[in-house]
């Protein structure tokens, strides 16, 4: 506590001194995100070393955490007492933190069933751009006291602040799981069955589809499992198979850590969130763009897509915001276009808003999100 | 409480602001005679009342707009009002402001099964979105007792829950999308159809941000597919204590039902006299638990409840065998609030979310405090997610209760706090509980919060004097009080 306490003052001693100085700050912990996000040339702030897991009471349903602690010590932690994150945070590296995975909002298969990574976030400790420590949200799972800052702060890509500590609810992991593959669906198809099978009351936790065909994920007690499956099974014409158990865990960490989405020589990874039934109109009008390798995630609401490195950054935003979507590029060497699709015209207002309010004189990650920084209040983004 | 004085200069603007608005809104979208101003004077904390100046009911997102324009312009504050349900006096109008009210914005102007959403307007009612998709076999999860009245931009604003939120979430976890109008009018659209937001998490922030940041015109809501199949069991226990203890060993287990509630004897023996809904008399708690999903599953976990509702004690367990059978076991518990009219003339309820582990603690102590404050109180709560409704039974006629009562209230949620959990987990603070921030969030804290407010309505008319104190110390509250069972809103349910 004492040592963690030490580490919290450095922290908050070099974010006064950067203050003090004018200087901008690179925010990072297992930096195994890296690549998210545009390139940053401040002062490195390593926060690794804050660490540990501070509580964790199972029966509560919440563990509260340090940012710097590894997002699989976290996993073997609650694994070990039948629980979980339900929002299944992919890791995309050992190195992943649990600070890193909040300040990305990073939410894996379940996600369109149990939610986002900030739908489980409770509360947080930072410290802000006035050098201050602070508190918002609570340790309990249902509170309204204050502003929701928390959910602010997931997915702020370290811009709002540096934490310092995150509360987390988990969740009791389910008995037994099973998946159904569907060989032989076309695309469109394949959709066609995620929106129904996403509308029955069943619970199906993952929903996906490839060019190897379309899984969906049952979980619960071993006889509602088969019995949800054999539902399942019976909907569709084509020739199915099921994993049990274990291949069916192997699986969806094999889908979530993106191992078969591996970009060759001259490809990266892009990511399209939206609405499920514009993703595969999206899909096609990113042939045009030299798309290769592809799957849907989240029933539908996700398409993950291989695209040339050399492809033209600012068009494939416009694409995906015309089909209601929002494209993450996912960096590869030194080209530092948009990473992320930009908000309308009034968002970034709001997002200049909050930025000003927590971080006034711009010091934490500057333009890693956007290039906030460089588009003035009122100004348009692309749809805008 | 004390409210401010009204500012003079305000009030000699009315007239100017009454013309700016006529420009923009129609003779009978202004409300400015004193008798039809008096339904406005309170929501459904009703022990504080303030008469607006002025009510605006805008047709439409521009009007909207206007209102705030003019009202920006002439610096007068904007009390935002959706059906006046609130319990933490959220929507407490200023006698030097304008409020500005959803009740014409009540369409439901978009229904996607495909995408599973629902897009309505702010004056739509939380119960009407679930009717507007029901024939198509999919709901709207949260569920606040005050779902058949209550509007969905109020839910926004106060993020409200109901009973099946350890399960499904609050309101803050079934928004997608939402337009707003800033506070200088700017009509801003955030989110969409999907599950991603550019940008920060403004859904985030502004749910639950009690009408301070922004008016909500539309939301985009996710809706579910209706469970295949609900059923409910009930178990007694000889102390409150033991059902505490029923509900972790079922978290334990790892099962997570659409609903747990507890009720003590005191919550009993009223609801019993005035419902009949078929409860054991003489008894110290009741659980109620609620599982609900696919038929397959829950033939399964019903089975493995019941089992550890023995081992955990229970001298009897019924299981709600039809449907009718379990709507009359939750009809018991959702006449908690109202049946307390039966043993008192008047109540007032806390909100404080604790730790669940803390539960034997923080009883034994609310009950030491009630016999030192001289007032019975009287405890259900949602036990799936620890946070308490303590009803403090008192008589308004006897001199000094109303401040015992308010004391009492006070102390509760303090001891909330201390024990590591916060002042309100679903009726939000409102004015209600804005001094007893300082008990929970320290100067930084608070200074962090408020510039947020300051950065999205520079003017600080948007809601004003509400959620963050003036004078920041720990001070005594109020809470939610009905005299003689004269509620605001008798028919609603609470809980």
């Amino acid at each position: 506590m004492e040592e963690s306490n030490r580490v919290a003052d450095s922290i908050q001693e070099q974010v006064r001194q950067a203050l003090a100085e004018d200087a901008a700050l690179e925010v990072f912990a297992g930096g195994s995100k890296s690549f998210l996000g545009r390139k940053q040339s401040g002062r490195p702030l390593d926060v690794s070393a804050l660490r540990g897991v501070v509580s964790y009471e199972p029966g509560e349903l919440v563990l509260v955490a340090r940012p710097g602690t590894r997002l699989s010590e976290i996993e073997t932690l609650l694994d070990g007492e039948g629980q979980y994150f339900a929002f299944e945070p992919p890791g995309w590296g050992e190195a992943a933190t649990i600070g890193g995975t909040v300040a990305c909002n990073l939410s894996g298969p379940r996600r369109f069933k149990m939610g986002a990574l900030r739908d489980h976030l409770l509360g947080i400790e930072m410290i802000d751009g006035h050098g201050e420590r602070i508190r918002a949200g609570g340790k309990v799972v249902k509170n309204v006291t204050g502003y929701d800052l928390s959910k602010a702060l997931a997915g702020s890509f370290g811009t709002l602040g540096v934490l310092t500590e995150v509360c987390l609810k988990v969740w009791p992991r389910p008995e037994t799981q099973a998946t159904l593959s569907v060989h032989g669906l076309l695309p469109g198809a394949a959709l066609q069955h995620m929106l129904d099978w996403a509308a029955r009351p069943l619970e199906i936790t993952g929903l996906a589809y490839d060019e190897a065909g379309l899984v969906a994920r049952v979980e619960g007690p071993a006889q509602a499992v088969r019995a949800q499956i054999e539902t399942l099974r019976a909907l569709v014409a084509a020739e199915s198979s099921v994993m049990q158990e274990d291949e069916s865990r192997a699986f969806w960490r094999h889908w979530r850590e993106l191992e078969w989405l591996v970009p060759g020589a001259g490809m990266q990874r892009w990511r399209f969130s939206g609405p499920p039934t514009r993703m595969v109109r999206l899909m096609e009008a990113l042939k045009a763009e030299g798309l290769q390798r592809w799957g849907l995630d989240w029933a539908g609401g996700l398409l993950w897509a291989l695209l040339p490195v050399d492809t033209a950054v600012g068009l494939v935003h416009r694409t995906a915001a015309r089909h209601e979507a929002l494209g993450w590029r996912f960096a590869v060497g030194e080209r530092n276009e948009e990473a992320f699709t930009p908000p309308n015209g009034g968002v970034v207002r709001m997002n200049q808003m909050l930025k000003r309010s927590l971080d006034p004189q711009n010091i934490f990650n500057p333009g890693k999100m956007f290039a906030l920084d460089e588009i003035q209040v009122g100004g348009s983004g692309l749809d805008g | 409480m004390n409210f401010p004085e009204p500012d003079k200069s305000r009030l000699e603007r009315r007239k100017d602001l009454i013309e700016r608005l006529r420009k923009d809104l129609n003779a009978d979208q202004i409300i400015d005679s004193s008798e039809d101003l008096v339904a406005y004077e309170c929501d459904a904390l009703s022990a504080y009342r303030q008469r607006p100046m002025l009510v605006t009911l805008p047709d439409n997102t521009a009007q909207v707009s206007a209102v705030l324009k003019a009202c920006s312009a002439l610096d007068i504050p904007i009390v935002p009002w959706g059906a006046g349900t609130g319990l933490s006096g959220g929507a407490l109008p200023r006698e030097d402001g304008v409020v500005l009210s959803t009740a014409r914005l009540r369409s439901v102007l978009d229904i996607d099964l495909k995408n599973r959403t629902v897009t309505v307007q702010p004056g739509v009612t939380n119960l009407a979105v679930t009717e507007a998709v029901e024939q198509y076999g999919f709901y709207y999860a949260p569920d606040p007792s005050s779902q058949i009245a209550c509007s969905i931009g109020g839910n926004i604003a106060e993020n409200s829950g109901g009973v099946h939120c350890l399960k499904y979430g609050t309101t803050t976890n079934n928004v997608l999308g939402l337009e707003v109008v800033l506070a200088d009018g700017e009509v801003v659209r955030v989110g969409g159809k999907g599950m991603d937001q550019a940008g920060y998490d403004l859904l985030g922030l502004l749910t639950g941000s009690e009408g301070l940041l922004a008016i909500t015109t539309e939301a985009t809501l996710r809706i579910l597919p209706k469970p295949e199949v609900a059923r409910a069991m009930m178990a007694v226990f000889n102390s409150v204590e033991g059902a505490g203890q029923a509900v972790a060993d079922i978290i334990a287990a790892g099962m997570v039902p659409a609903g747990m509630e507890i009720m003590d004897q005191l919550s009993i023996e009223a609801v019993e006299g005035f419902v009949g809904a078929g409860y054991p008399l003489g008894v110290a708690a009741l659980l109620l638990v609620e599982l609900d999903g696919p038929e397959s599953e829950v033939a399964h976990h019903i089975g493995v409840l019941e089992g550890l509702l023995r081992q955990a004690g229970a001298s009897e367990i019924r299981r709600a065998e039809s449907e009718a059978d379990r709507l009359r076991l939750w009809a018991g518990r959702k006449a908690a609030f109202p049946a307390m009219g039966r043993i008192s003339p008047d109540y007032y309820c806390m909100d404080g979310t604790i730790p669940r582990g803390r539960l034997p603690e923080v009883l034994r102590r609310i009950g030491e405090l009630s016999k030192g404050y001289g007032l019975r109180v009287a405890n259900v709560f949602h036990a799936g997610d620890g946070n308490l409704h303590p009803l403090i039974l008192y008589d308004s006629n006897v001199e000094g209760d109303l401040a015992k009562a308010e004391g009492l209230g006070a102390d509760i949620l303090k001891l909330c706090v201390e024990v590591g959990g916060v002042l309100s987990g679903e009726h939000g603070i409102g004015i209600e509980k804005r001094d007893l921030m300082p008990c929970m969030f320290n100067d930084a804290d608070l200074d962090a919060q408020e510039r947020i407010k300051a950065c999205f309505d520079v003017g600080q008319i948007l809601n004003p004097g509400k959620v963050y104190p003036v004078l920041r110390r720990c001070a005594e509250g109020g809470a939610m009080h009905v005299h003689g069972g004269e509620e605001k809103f008798p028919e609603l349910e609470r809980f």
